[in-house]
């Protein structure tokens, strides 16, 4: 074997130990990928909607102890109860309200929301509070309250 | 020979690159987890920390007011919470407990004492309560030359937190003067009505007139402004200059307490109390009417005059919105004694409607920050508790 083939012949082993350098690393790294991807990473909705559930049943029943909740609601004052709710939830919650009597039926009413619909659609993170009123002074007839938060 | 030397020195740089990076990347992939963790374990505190606050009485379950009239003692808790006794609903706050969170002449619980029973050691926080929105006023008084009519023109902002006006809120200014006629002292309030436009302004005068060669010695304007009946309160400026050095008013159940502030300047003589009004948002009831002279009512730096405690019976129960109190006293502006009012007992009055505990600002790391809407004397406000690491 003449001098310059045995010197080709070595630097092609070393450039296999660079190939096989760079294949060792990505091994190493798409392992370290591997695990990263089934690592359980905590994911931020559950506590977000729980946070906000509790957000909108303590601003419906605070509401309710001032007993406003149920003259807005039977008296028909959707204005006052939308701005209400403008006024008493954080800043950053838009809000949609829905009301139902006890067979699921809707109840007429007006739009009672501050927000864009299309954010209680496209979010990932819409909680839901359903607060029932049981009437308004002596008439008993149940409405059912459905209050869809989420954050701006 | 140097060559493949050479190849495989490369081949070591190469792994050492690679697996620096994935070593370093990685991890700082899951660190972001990691704070992410951190946050949620706040929130969980804070929450938990909440929880005890809004909606437990503590022990004793009166220790807002069971010192009566003496000074409170805060090493008598044995466990915090701000919730009014026997009151079954929920976020319902007692007065008297929160009104021990503010710097009170009567006596406070301290930051160090509430973080021991919360048991929140290795975290700090902050309470703070605010009225549900925000109203931005200003008054102009001008009294005419023989102090026989005065004339109160107000503007008004409300707003939300986050600045976005709030049309069609109800304003309801009402202007208290004390007057000295040749009848004798009189505090006369005037109410007028207005709402909101589309940018949450609005404004208007009220014109108050003294009667019988009366003069008009000083006047304050209450507004009381109500956003689908949820109504909040504030208080203009007034005419007598740093009202606060006349007296302190604290209420301890049916009990009014005023006592003196130590040694405020230029309004070191005595002092007497002339009228005290409780006035309910939209009624005034009389509850004291006093002669500007003798002992009965007086405050003074003497010995058993410092403080004036008087009870009233029903008081707590009423859950009075604002005391009205005038005084005959010396003040910081020119001339001798004059009548000048006070209000209180709400320690919200005094700090531009928000009360904080402990305000230390927010530490740079992570924190937690919890809102629910309370109910405090018969009114709307927000509580929020900060909480982060020490």
């Amino acid at each position: 074997m003449t001098k310059a083939k045995r010197a080709k012949n070595q630097s092609r082993k070393g450039q296999m130990r660079v190939i096989e350098a760079v294949m060792a690393s990505l091994i190493v790294v798409s392992a370290l990928a591997f695990l990263y991807a089934f690592a359980a990473t905590p994911s931020s909705q559950p506590q977000e909607t729980s946070e906000l559930e509790k957000i909108g049943h303590n601003v419906l029943h605070d509401m309710d102890e001032q007993r406003l909740l149920t003259r807005f609601v039977y008296n028909s004052e959707w204005a006052n109860l939308t701005s209400g709710l403008f006024v008493s939830l954080p800043t950053n919650v838009y809000f949609n309200l829905s009301i139902y009597d006890t067979n699921g039926n809707s109840i007429s009413h007006p739009l009672i929301l501050y927000g864009n619909e299309q954010i209680f659609d496209s979010s990932k993170a819409v909680a839901s509070v359903t607060y029932i009123v049981p009437g308004y002074q002596a008439n008993y007839s149940p409405r059912v309250l459905v209050l869809k938060l989420v954050r701006g | 020979m140097t060559g493949e030397a050479y190849d495989h020195l490369m081949a070591l740089v190469v792994f050492g690159v690679i697996f620096t990076a994935a070593v370093f990347i990685v991890p700082s992939l899951s660190y972001v987890n990691l704070l992410y963790l951190q946050q949620q374990q706040l929130q969980n505190v804070a929450l938990s920390a909440m929880k005890t606050i809004l909606f437990d009485a503590g022990y004793p379950s009166n220790w807002g007011s069971m010192h009566g009239t003496n000074m409170f003692n805060e090493t008598d808790v044995q466990r915090f919470g701000l919730a009014e006794f026997g009151d079954p609903s929920l976020y319902v706050l007692d007065s008297n407990k929160v009104q021990r969170l503010a710097n009170n002449p009567m006596g406070n619980i301290s930051y160090s004492k509430v973080k021991e029973l919360l048991g929140l050691s290795g975290y700090d926080f902050s309470i703070i309560l605010r009225p549900l929105f925000i109203v931005d006023r200003s008054v102009t008084i001008q009294k005419s030359s023989d102090q026989a009519t005065a004339t109160i023109t107000w503007k008004v902002n409300v707003s939300r937190s986050d600045g976005q006006p709030v049309p069609k809120a109800i304003v309801f200014p009402t202007v208290i003067c004390a007057i000295d006629s040749n009848t004798g002292f009189e505090t006369r309030t005037e109410t007028d009505r207005a709402e909101t436009n589309m940018l949450g302004r609005s404004q208007g005068t009220i014109v108050v007139y003294a009667t019988d060669n009366g003069k008009i010695k000083d006047v304050i304007v209450i507004f009381r402004v109500t956003v689908a009946d949820r109504a909040t309160i504030v208080v203009s400026s007034q005419d007598t200059e740093d009202p606060g050095d006349i007296a302190k008013i604290n209420v301890v159940g049916d009990t009014i307490v005023l006592t003196l502030p130590p040694d405020a300047p230029g309004s070191s003589d005595a002092r007497w109390i002339t009228n005290i009004q409780l006035y309910n948002y939209e009624t005034s009831i009389s509850l004291l009417n006093g002669s500007g002279t003798g002992t009965q009512y007086k405050l003074n730096y003497g010995p058993n005059l410092i403080v004036w405690a008087m009870a009233f019976a029903g008081l707590d129960s009423t859950e009075p919105g604002v005391l009205i109190i005038t005084f005959r006293t010396e003040t910081l502006g020119p001339g001798g004694r004059t009548l000048a009012i006070l209000i209180g007992p709400w320690a919200l009055w005094n700090q531009g409607g928000i009360m904080k505990f402990n305000p230390l600002p927010v530490g740079s790391g992570a924190s937690a920050s919890i809102e629910r809407d309370v109910i405090i004397a018969g009114m709307a406000y927000v509580a929020e508790l900060r909480l982060w690491k020490a």
